[in-house]
């Protein structure tokens, strides 16, 4: 029986032919009516080679992917490729900020709060339309940082040394003695 | 040896030739004679020896990385907290030293100051207890 296209559906593995498929398909008699026809008679040889594949692969105890549940044609070049498994990783999650303690407060005469178990001494403290003051913990700038206008200085001198300009030797003798 | 000291252009040029002369003409200002005299004292040390104690020289290596040369840095004065320092690379020539910049005395102890302070953010895990 000649079939232009294979149209049947795996399922584990086990090929079933679509209802309009098997609907043509002749079936032999005695057979009860639900049964699934001969396998071997509408299976093409792509998937018998798949088949043995697995076969041999699971005889030599190879880690193979799981079978794919459906599959619903096999014109052309396959589209899932038993030897490619899919990443099942899952991203790690990036963790924010979480509640290490809380407590009410009242402010005093002067309406100051206090901080308890503050790891910093120094803050950003934005004050909200609602009320909410938001804390950010801050640090001084470290003393070795150099400063833009000195940093500005550098790049134009660094830029006139690499040409190999710089000023006359400066004669410091006046200076020193006085 | 004693090395030659020169001034990079245009800026340390500018302020050494406003300082010396304004010096000599006896017009600077207590800060800046301050300053001139330090700069001055630093930069008989530099001339006589790069690596002398008093300048605490030493390479700064961001610097160095972001220009391609040596850059080195040393201290105006001594066992002063934040003093004034300037930077500083061989050349152009062979005995060479080129004062590239000079960062003077962050005014911290002046009224004000505590305005002036400059806060940035905290780096990410290192957060440590401070005061």
């Amino acid at each position: 029986m000649q079939v232009g296209r294979y149209d049947k559906l795996l399922w584990r593995g086990k090929a079933f032919p679509s209802p309009l498929l098997r609907a043509r398909l002749p079936i032999p008699a005695g057979t009860p009516r639900n049964a699934p026809p001969a396998l071997a008679a509408v299976e093409p040889p792509e998937l018998q080679a798949i088949r043995h594949a697995r076969f041999c692969a699971k005889a030599l105890c190879l880690q193979l992917p799981p079978e794919p549940r459906f599959e619903l044609t096999m014109v052309g070049n396959p589209t899932i490729l038993l030897i490619m498994p899919a990443a099942t990783l899952q991203r790690p999650k990036k963790l924010g900020p979480t509640i290490v303690d809380q407590y009410d407060i009242a402010a005093d005469a002067k309406k100051r709060i206090i901080l308890r178990k503050a790891r910093t001494k120094y803050f950003h403290v934005k004050a909200l339309s609602n009320g909410s003051f938001l804390l950010e913990p801050r640090v001084l700038v470290s003393p070795e940082a150099v400063s833009a206008r000195s940093l500005k200085m550098l790049d134009k001198s660094v830029a006139s040394l690499k040409k190999g300009l710089a000023s006359a030797p400066i004669d410091l003798s006046a200076f020193i003695e006085a | 040896m004693n090395f030659n000291i020169r001034m990079g252009l245009p800026e340390m040029e500018a302020l050494w030739n406003d300082l010396s002369t304004r010096k000599l003409q006896g017009k600077l200002d207590k800060d800046e004679e301050k300053l001139f005299k330090k700069l001055v004292k630093a930069l008989g040390y530099l001339a006589q020896n790069p690596r002398h104690n008093s300048l605490a020289s030493h390479e700064i290596d961001d610097l160095t990385r972001k220009y391609g040369i040596k850059i080195f840095q040393s201290y105006l004065e001594n066992n002063t907290p934040s003093a004034g320092r300037m930077f500083w690379a061989y050349g152009p020539d062979k005995g060479d030293i080129t004062i590239l910049a000079i960062e003077p005395h962050p005014e911290d102890q002046k009224r004000g100051a505590y305005q002036r302070l400059k806060l940035s953010a905290i780096p990410s895990k290192q957060v440590k207890h401070q005061g």
